[in-house]
Parts: structure tokens; sequence; C-alpha cells
């Protein structure tokens, strides 16, 4: 089982979803957020704070409370979610060949997938068995399709707000 | 002489009618033509009493005085009219409707000069958000499964002659689409073809059945080989 946690402004609306898949890729758990579109005060307040808070603080938080399954990783497409929970991995296509899990730098690793690799980013050292599931589901499954999943879903909950 | 009877009685009957008297009633009102507010003292000028006495208009001058230093100022009849004005042989002692439209006005003044803001305070700021189960949701049981870059030609070449051992068809309708690893035909609910990729849309129920396939196009319809490991 594996999470995948999006957090996006579309259209001036920022909205968030986790989608919870298992390693063949069929969807356990879904749960998405109410489109928020912040006030011109709250724009003035919160000046350039103000995504951060709105997607991690609020939206990422709120869904990682409300999630029913416990999925040992999480992924993540947002650099500013991996501070909510140390489940939370920001992970991205790399264009560098690695034939097996290498750590760049404290937290950050290159991990196989599809010939080229992952750059997979913590707030903190991952354990050994972490990066042992991570490469594992790399192998098993299209590890970023279900972004573009996420990524369709929440654009068509804004789509209807 | 009948004439001067007439002329009699009409006179006395007049007389014993009573004098037709005119009753007199007094309407006055004031106008303020401008004040000024000092650092304790509030002066008024340049005010006029009209008084009407029945449908005649008359404007006698009245003299209105300063008000004293006082810092709070409560508008009474007294403060404002301490003369009485004339109005040609009638001396008007009563001014009451005159003070009232007077103190009006003035009092008017003097809360503009003194506001209380009353500010409703709002809660700007906040943020709430509500959560939402999507299970059902079309779009993330659409699963896109990219074609293979990389492939495995003993196994595909392996898989592709022993479909063709049965294929008795000519061959110049046969294309090759692509390979593609892990797809989980226990949940297909339908497939389709997008840009070499395959689109699958999942179904919520279904078997534990994960195969790589090649995707072969036969006399223009799509064909599903099952490659084994």
């Amino acid at each position: 089982m594996i999470g995948y946690l999006s957090v996006k402004k579309i259209e001036g609306k920022h909205v968030g979803g986790i989608l919870v898949v298992d390693k063949r890729g069929i969807p356990i758990e879904f749960k998405y957020t109410d489109p928020l579109v912040p006030t011109e005060l709250q724009k003035i307040l919160y000046g350039s704070s103000l995504e951060t808070y709105l997607h991690a603080d609020i939206i990422a938080a709120s869904l990682l409370n409300k999630l029913e399954n416990n999925p040992p990783i999480i992924l993540t497409d947002h650099p500013d979610l991996i501070e909510m929970d140390k489940r939370v991995l920001l992970v991205s296509e790399s264009t560098e060949r690695v034939e097996s899990v290498r750590e760049v730098s404290e937290g950050e690793y290159l991990v196989p997938f599809q010939g080229r690799a992952i750059r997979i980013v913590s707030k903190e050292k991952l354990s050994q068995e972490i990066l042992e599931k991570v490469k594992e589901l790399s192998e098993e499954l299209d590890i970023m399709e279900p972004f573009e999943r996420l990524d369709r879903a929440l654009r068509y909950v804004c789509s209807g707000t | 002489m009948l004439r001067y009877i007439k002329e009699f009685f009409k006179t006395l009957f007049m007389e014993f009618k009573g004098i037709r008297t005119h009753s007199v009633s007094f309407h006055t009102s004031a106008v303020v033509k401008g004040f000024f507010v000092g650092k304790k003292s509030i002066g008024v000028h340049s005010e006029k009493v009209f008084v009407r006495v029945n449908q005649v208009f008359m404007s006698p001058n009245a003299v209105l005085h300063d008000l004293g230093n006082k810092t709070k100022v409560r508008v009474r009849e007294g403060d404002l009219i301490r003369n009485t004005c004339s109005c040609r042989d009638v001396t008007l002692y009563d001014l009451r409707d005159s003070v009232r439209a007077f103190n009006t006005y003035f009092q008017t003044v003097v809360i503009s000069r003194n506001p209380t803001f009353r500010s409703k305070v709002n809660e700007g700021i906040s943020y709430k958000t509500r959560v939402y189960p999507g299970n059902d949701m079309y779009h993330i049981r659409l699963m896109r499964i990219k074609r293979e870059k990389k492939i495995d030609k003993n196994k595909v070449l392996e898989a592709l002659a022993e479909f063709l051992s049965d294929y008795k068809e000519n061959l110049k309708h046969f294309e090759f689409v692509g390979y593609y690893k892990g797809v989980p035909i226990g949940h297909v609910e339908r497939i389709s073809i997008s840009k070499k990729d395959l689109m699958i849309l999942l179904k919520k129920r279904g078997r534990n059945l994960k195969v790589d396939i090649l995707l072969v196009k036969l006399k223009g319809m799509y064909k599903m080989i099952p490659v084994r490991d």
C-alpha cells in the first residue's frame, strides 16, 4: 500500500487530495478537500506565506488527519509537504541512471526506476526498510502514474465549484 | 320708511350677533444662520425667528446669546432664548415652537462633534476546509500504463511465436503496438489506447491478477497477448 498526496492551485483555487493504492495501482482510498479561494484580506495578511500555510497546515494536515488507511509511505509532488509527516516523501523523476539505491545527501536518495531514477527527499534520514519498500514499489508499478490520476481528480473537483 | 326700518334692524342684528373676532395664532420657527464652536464655548449668531400670525409671516430679529464656557452642552429652551422678541405691537412671550425647532437643529450639531464609533470585529483570516471521500470518482480509477521502452526480446519473441503459430490469417494485417508490464487484468472494466499507452478503467473489485502483455493490431482490431515469465 502506498499513499499519494498532492495539493495544487488550480485557477486560483487551492485544493488537495490523497490517494492510497495497492501495489498493483488499484485505488483503496481517496479523499479530497473543498477548493479554497483566499479573500483579498487574507492574501494581504498572509503575504508570501499564504500558499505554504494553506497547502501544508490547512489542506495537507486535514487530509492526513482524515486518512483511514495507514500506508508506510506517502509520496508527494509538493516540496512543502515533507514537513507534515515523516512518512511523506517528495518524489520526482531524475535523468540520472542508477543501478541501486544511492544516498545523494542526508535525506535525499536516487532509486532506480524504468532504466533511470527517481529522486526521493525526506525530512530525515530514511531507514533501510523504507528504502527497500520504495525500490520494490518502483519495480512493481509505475510509481509516478497515480499522480496523474490525482491531478485529473483535483481538476475535476475544481471544475465543479 | 320701510327702508329705514330694515336698515335699523340690520344694524341692530349685526351689533347683537357679536363682534366678529379673529383668533390670532402664532407659529414660530427658528432658523440658525450660523454658529461657531470655540474651545469651551458655543456661539450662535444670525438667528431669525419667523413668526406667523394667522397667514402673515413676519421675521423679527431675535438675539440668541452664547451658551457660555461649557464643555458639555445640554440645550434647554432658556439657554437659547432669554429675551422676548417683539412683533409690531404684539409681544410674544411664548416661543416654545421656535425653541424646539432650534434645539433639534443644534443638538444634531453637538452630537456630530462627539461621534462614537462602534466596530464589529470580524474574523478575517481563519481557514477551514472539509475533506470528502471520493472512492467512487471515475478519475482515480482511470489508470495509464505506459508502453515499455525497453523490452525483453526473448520473452516477447517467445510469446509472439506462440501466438502466430495459431494465427492463420495474412500477416499483412498484423501490427505490433507495444509491450506493457504489470497490467492488472483482474480489475479491468474497460480498456482503451491513448497515444500507444493503455488507459484502463479499474473495477472496484476484481481478481488479484497482474500480467505483462503484448498489444497487437489485427485487421484494425486490438488483441492482447499475455507474456509468461
